[in-house]
């Protein structure tokens, strides 16, 4: 029975075929990469920044402490400095999902990641 | 004389290909040799219910790197099911699988059962329609694999629509379209071994 040819009609074969084709074709291709996730930085009296998460950028937000620095980078965004005494927006670290935030309290400096759709669930149990 | 005895070997194989299609194409048509009776009927659906159960119970078990990385073996039981019993009763074996399989492990109405649920139907409406409109020319085998493409590309969709969005969706689709191949490949493969086996079918 192995090796037998005619246990795949040419249909199946060609059923076969074309998805791997297609899936070649979608990996080839990026299947959707780059879907339109932006970041929002907001501070202090209604500043309002949207930046794109896939392209780097750093943005200075003034707050009543100072200067809170933002930097979108390989495709996270971070608070990069900020005059706040704890530090704890910095030590927040990165974020790339959406839904996901960085806020600094103190500066009122908020970075959130906004994507389209449903944001994702934390986790999920069986 | 070695020509000879090639020619040989490419007509028989020939000629054995062109009776598997005719076997194809009577069952197709929903001719069964057994099950005619009532009581034969739900036995027969017993018995492959209870097989889909045992199979996903055993594949449960099987060690997977993501969760919806999955052979699909209670398909071998939904396409055994479509081929001799039909549509409505392959359909009945799903929804009842899915139902019954979730209760026991406690998944009922959870997030992972509206998924199961829309890959079962779709894996088996997607099977129905083509055994209906394209058995003759595939085989056995290629219906699993139509059955294993959309039972993968239901769960991508109700993935995209409820929990993740359409970005990581997309982004599995390549993935689950070759597993899908694969994955099809071989449970219609073992679905086919085992109706020539049963004698349901002859090839």
């Amino acid at each position: 029975m192995a090796g037998d040819r005619t246990l795949l009609t040419f249909a199946d074969r060609l059923v076969l075929y074309v998805l791997v084709g297609a899936a070649l074709v979608l990996f080839v291709t990026g299947g959707g990469q780059g879907y339109g996730v932006t970041v929002r930085i907001t501070g202090d009296g209604g500043f309002e920044y949207l930046a794109p998460l896939d392209s780097d950028t750093i943005v200075e937000v003034e707050g009543p402490l100072g200067t809170t620095v933002v930097g979108v980078v390989d495709g996270e965004a971070r608070v990069l400095s900020s005059p706040c005494p704890h530090e704890l927006c910095v030590k927040m670290g990165a974020v790339r999902t959406p839904g996901r935030a960085v806020v600094c309290v103190p500066n009122r400096v908020v970075v959130t990641v906004v994507g389209d759709g449903p944001t994702p669930t934390d986790a999920v149990t069986r | 004389m070695g020509d000879a005895a090639n020619n040989k070997a490419t007509g028989r194989a020939a000629q054995r290909g062109a009776t598997g299609q005719t076997s194809a194409g009577q069952t197709s048509t929903g001719q069964t040799s057994t099950g005619q009776t009532a009581a034969g009927r739900v036995a027969r659906l017993g018995m492959l219910l209870g097989s889909a159960l045992a199979l996903y119970a055993v594949e449960s078990a099987l060690p997977s790197p993501f969760p919806f990385l999955r052979i699909g073996l209670a398909n071998i039981a939904t396409l055994i099911a479509l081929i001799t019993l039909g549509f409505t009763d392959a359909l009945a074996i799903t929804l009842l699988r899915v139902i019954v399989a979730s209760l026991v492990v406690g998944t009922f109405l959870g997030p992972g059962f509206g998924l199961a649920m829309a890959g079962g139907v779709a894996g088996v409406v997607g099977m129905g329609l083509a055994a209906r409109f394209a058995f003759p020319p595939l085989s056995v085998v290629g219906v699993s694999v139509v059955g294993a493409v959309l039972h993968n590309l239901a769960q991508l969709g109700v993935l995209s629509g409820f929990y993740t969005g359409p970005g990581p969706a997309l982004r599995l689709l390549p993935v689950a379209l070759l597993v899908s191949a694969a994955t099809g490949l071989a449970t219609g493969l073992i679905a086919l071994f085992a109706l020539e086996k049963l004698g349901l079918i002859r090839r």
